[in-house]
């Protein structure tokens, strides 16, 4: 499913040249859980901005969906991203002035999709995270777990192929953390590949195979746990 | 997905309630401004179009010494049916002499804008006629046409007044009449507004037949309808032919120019626009739009960057960049759809007093075309959605991390953008505050000025000429036994008069130079009367002899004479000065004071002036009311007093300064809108810097300096640029008065002090609100 080889990203100010990734190469199978693991600015998030085709790579190539996909133009990206990929951030990232719902909805909404189809697909992402009874409430009004699965929700309506968690549980206490971490092994043994970055190495553990990362390179490689094909 | 749009754009704006005020009223006071100004620049290019020959009518004037719109009675005899280019002519006389009247139960009243023409004026000019026609009026020569308020007013009737008789004086005459036809009032913006329209022959019978084949009298107005535009110029040239050489010069007047671009030329009839002032109105008209665009702009910029994180989101969830674009440019849109109740409740309520400044009756016009209303609607939509389009374009370019994390460089390109915005606003309004300071300057000084005589309590009217010298003779000598009134005086002219000053060109027998000198026809009181001040010898006597003159000291300089009284000279003839008054100012003081002199006579007299007694003013004018009555019954009685006259003079400047004025005002509470809302904005992203200088110990005046210091400095050079424009702009306003200001560095001074006290007034308080209130928060959200 994805596919880099010797990908490098450098950040350049005016007097300091920093280098994010230094040539990775990695492949991800599809109905892979992947744990992205690493010290701060090891590059974790670098890597998983490209992957998720927010960022552009410095040089090298990245394959996703058997497409070389690093020289897309932001059009392409964009289409390629909002059928295929869904996002949950550390700090949650929900409009504050739309409701449960209407969050969960936003990406429905950019897929031209009739209403009649967007409500059911609203309201089966809400019930497989249990917030269905909250759907008319702001964010503002959510506990912090509450936020991050109504995040998750907004991922996978769209029943993405690829779902890029960045520290999903970094904002949340264990047992708010535990609860995202088993939505995402749900989700994970529903078919969908999920690739995780984390400071945790037990939340790490729910993924197939951890990858380490240290100044921006790859150095080593754990396989635990099975895959689900 | 618009519902959608819709939806959380008013979520948006409800949320932050007091930007979306700031905004929408801003907005909405600019737009009307705006429309005001757009309103009355449409109705001044909207004059006589209601003609439907308006493309081929024309107006004859002569330009021998200057540019003059009225010919002798002979011309229109000679030029009619002998010219092919020319379809139909007509003469027409606005009044004659005096102010004319209507007689209504054996009582005159006066009447104006009664017009004496040819029927061929019906043909020509397009007149809606309520009953009656034409063809009864062009066939009888006692019948008349009058409007419908005419009907209504003075006749208490309406459409039945057809074929009653009326009578009308005219040119102290009395002509018995017989309404043919009423037609509708002529609306605002015609140049022609006839209340009564009688057949020009009627006042031919009254002038000598000398006078009118005289083809050095001037009186009526003469205008053409060509056969096609074209042939203009080969029309103009026919004329010169057929007209005595000494009088050829003759040209044809558009029209389409006669209301805007034909101010150098004098006596045409009705109502005179200025396409300067159409200009000067262009330019503040497109100054306000700019100021409340840039706001517009200002505050939306803000707005979106305050929701950088949530475009972001969105961008992330797959939005495409155009369809960002559309969902911005929906808030704006529905801040045009607020603001347009504000713009047409504001619109209602300055209409009336816009009317007033202007001078004109938009007001009526308006709603009789629905344009001017798609228009206004089409510019608030246009330029509250292309305002916020342009902001939606200026976020949306950034890539979705960088607006999650709020990455967006302010200090870069964007807020020099911002701030060279402000810089322009600042320009604008401080230029009009430096203006209208100046412009207040001019007409303190105007009021103040030594004009040269004494302009209080002095009454004047007009009579019928030289047939009635004498019987006006006898009426001041009897006024002057009352003590209401102190003395009289009749004469060709008093001051301030444009119109009724007699210019004579001679040159002198010695040196053969040119020149041109004013003349007055008066009688011995006429110093006292009006105020003069003697420096040398004697004014005219009774017993003066006919080449006695009285000169001012201008015309004394002209002749490089010293102590000319006792002198002859010789201007006209040889004249003996009896004596030289100080100068004063004739006309207005857009001109300077011309070499003038007078003598005694009664061949052109038509003024009469009273010098009343200020302790009883009431009295001394019920006094001349009364035996005004006495005297001439069947004259009617119309006067003016010389310093209203005056202040009429500067009606135009001071109704231009108070525009300037509450433009200034304007432009300056829109500009003042904007930068609180501005300010509010980079306030809430400087929250983490006052912050963590509150931690390292700044002070509240460190904060306040920090936050201030930008717009301190943009103030100071807008206001720099604002003093250079407004100088060089009202240095050729200046130009037009004879007696002007200088204009000294204190102006801008002041303007200065009140651009900065309106903008650090404005910045100030919130910036020490930002520097009180508890910024930790922002702290510990890092």
């Amino acid at each position: 499913m994805i596919k880099v080889v010797d990908l490098k990203k450098i950040f350049r100010t005016d007097e300091i040249e920093t280098t994010a990734l230094d040539g990775i190469n990695m492949e991800i199978k599809q109905g892979e859980f992947v744990s992205i693991m690493g010290p701060s600015g090891c590059g974790k998030s670098t890597l998983m901005n490209i992957l998720g085709l927010l960022d552009n790579p410095e040089s090298g190539e990245y394959h996703f969906l058997d497409q070389e996909v690093s020289k897309y133009t932001e059009r392409q990206k964009a289409q390629l991203r909002k059928e295929n990929i869904g996002f949950v951030f550390q700090s949650f990232n929900l409009i504050d002035e739309l409701t449960v719902y209407e969050n969960v909805e936003l990406p429905l909404l950019y897929l031209k999709m009739s209403s009649s189809e967007r409500k059911k697909k609203v309201e089966e992402a809400l019930e497989r995270i249990q917030m269905m009874h909250r759907k008319n409430h702001f964010p503002q009004q959510l506990s912090g777990g509450q936020q991050q699965r109504v995040a998750v929700a907004r991922a996978i309506v769209c029943n993405p192929k690829l779902i890029l968690a960045d520290e999903p549980t970094g904002n949340l206490d264990s047992t708010h953390g535990d609860e995202v971490m088993k939505m995402l092994t749900e989700l994970h043994e529903g078919g969908t590949t999920i690739i995780m970055v984390t400071h945790s190495p037990t939340y790490a553990e729910y993924g197939s195979r951890t990858v380490h990362l240290f100044d921006g390179k790859i150095v080593t490689e754990n396989f635990s746990g099975v895959f689900h094909l | 997905m618009i519902k959608h749009y819709l939806k959380y754009s008013y979520q948006i704006l409800r949320k932050d309630k007091l930007f979306t005020l700031l905004n929408i009223l801003g907005f909405a006071i600019g737009i009307t401004v705006c429309s005001l100004i757009a309103f009355y620049i449409l109705y001044e290019y909207s004059f006589d179009t209601l003609n439907k020959n308006y493309d081929r009518i024309y107006t004859v004037y002569s330009n021998a010494d200057r540019a003059c719109a009225t010919t002798p009675f002979v011309f229109g005899t000679t030029i009619k049916n002998k010219i092919p280019g020319i379809q139909k002519s007509v003469q027409v006389l606005d009044g004659l002499w005096v102010l004319p009247g209507i007689v209504i139960n054996n009582k005159i009243l006066k009447i104006d804008n009664c017009y004496s023409a040819d029927p061929e004026l019906l043909d020509i000019f397009s007149f809606e006629y309520l009953s009656g026609s034409k063809i009864i009026f062009a066939s009888k020569i006692n019948s008349v046409l009058i409007s419908q308020n005419t009907a209504v007013k003075y006749l208490k009737k309406d459409e039945q007044a057809v074929g009653k008789p009326i009578k009308i004086y005219m040119g102290g005459l009395k002509l018995n009449l017989k309404i043919a036809g009423i037609f509708k009032d002529a609306p605002g913006n015609s140049h022609l507004r006839p209340n009564i329209i009688i057949q020009i022959d009627n006042i031919k019978k009254l002038i000598p037949p000398k006078e009118l084949n005289n083809w050095n009298s001037s009186a009526p107005t003469t205008y053409v309808l060509l056969t096609n535009p074209s042939v203009k110029s080969r029309v103009e040239q026919q004329i010169n032919k057929l007209v005595p050489v000494n009088n050829s010069g003759y040209h044809l007047l558009p029209l389409a120019d006669q209301h805007l671009r034909a101010s150098n030329i004098s006596f045409l009839i009705g109502k005179k626009g200025d396409i300067n002032k159409i200009y000067i109105y262009l330019i503040i008209g497109f100054f306000t739009l700019l100021i409340a665009c840039i706001n517009y702009i200002n505050f939306n910029t803000a707005k979106s960057a305050m929701r950088a994180k949530e475009i972001g989101i969105r961008k992330i969830a797959g939005a495409n960049r155009w369809t960002l674009i559309k969902q911005l440019a929906a808030e704006p849109l529905i801040l045009s759809c607020a603001a347009i109740p504000i713009v047409v409740a504001l619109l209602a309520l300055t209409l009336p007093y816009a009317d007033s400044i202007f001078d004109r009756d938009i007001q009526a016009t308006l709603f009789t075309n629905w344009n001017y209303f798609f228009a206004l609607l089409a510019l608030i939509l246009l330029t509250g959605v292309l305002s916020g389009i342009y902001s939606a374009v200026l976020i949306t370019v950034y890539k979705p991390l960088d607006l999650i994390r709020n990455q967006m460089n302010l200090k870069t390109s964007k807020s020099y953008f911002r701030n060279s915005l402000l810089f322009i606003q600042i320009v604008i309004f401080s230029g009009l505050i430096m203006s209208s300071l100046i412009i207040y300057r001019q007409m303190q000084l105007i009021k103040k000025i030594d004009i040269g005589y004494n302009k209080y309590c002095t009454l004047v009217t007009t009579f019928p000429g030289p047939p009635y010298y004498d019987q006006f003779k006898t009426f001041v000598k009897e006024l002057k036994n009352y003590p209401g009134i102190l003395n009289g005086t009749i004469a060709s002219v008093v001051p301030p008069s444009e119109k009724d000053v007699i210019r004579m060109i001679g040159s002198s027998p010695s040196t053969k130079k040119a020149f041109c000198y004013s003349y007055i026809e008066c009688d011995e009181n006429y110093k006292d009367v009006i105020g003069l001040t003697l420096t040398e010898g004697r004014f005219i006597s009774d017993a003066s002899a006919d080449n006695e003159i009285v000169i001012n000291e201008k015309l004394e300089k002209d002749q490089r004479l010293k102590h000319a009284a006792g002198k002859y000279i010789d201007i006209f003839g040889k004249k003996l000065v009896v004596g030289v008054v100080k100068n004063f100012y004739m006309n207005s003081l857009y001109e300077p004071i011309e070499p003038l002199f007078m003598a005694k006579g009664k061949n052109i007299s038509s003024y009469l002036a009273l010098r009343l007694n200020p302790k009883d003013l009431s009295g001394g004018i019920n006094l001349f009311k009364n035996k005004w009555k006495q005297f001439f019954p069947n004259l009617i009685c119309d006067y003016f007093f010389i310093d209203e006259e005056f202040d009429n003079k500067y009606k135009d400047d001071q109704y231009f300064g108070t525009l300037i004025g509450t433009f200034s005002i304007v432009a300056s509470l829109i500009a003042v809108i904007g930068l609180i809302g501005l300010t509010t904005y980079i306030i809430s992203k400087k929250k983490k810097e006052i912050a963590i200088r509150k931690v390292l110990g700044a002070s509240v005046f460190n904060i306040v300096y920090v936050l201030t210091k930008e717009t301190l400095i943009i103030t100071l050079f807008g206001c720099l640029v604002a003093a250079l424009i407004s100088n060089y702009f009202m240095e050729i306003w200046l130009r037009r008065f004879a007696e002007k200001i200088s204009i000294t560095p204190d102006i801008f001074i002041i303007g200065f002090c009140i651009t900065l006290l309106i903008t650090i007034s404005s910045v100030a308080l919130l910036a020490v609100k930002a520097a009180l209130g508890n910024q930790m928060d922002s702290l510990r959200n890092e």
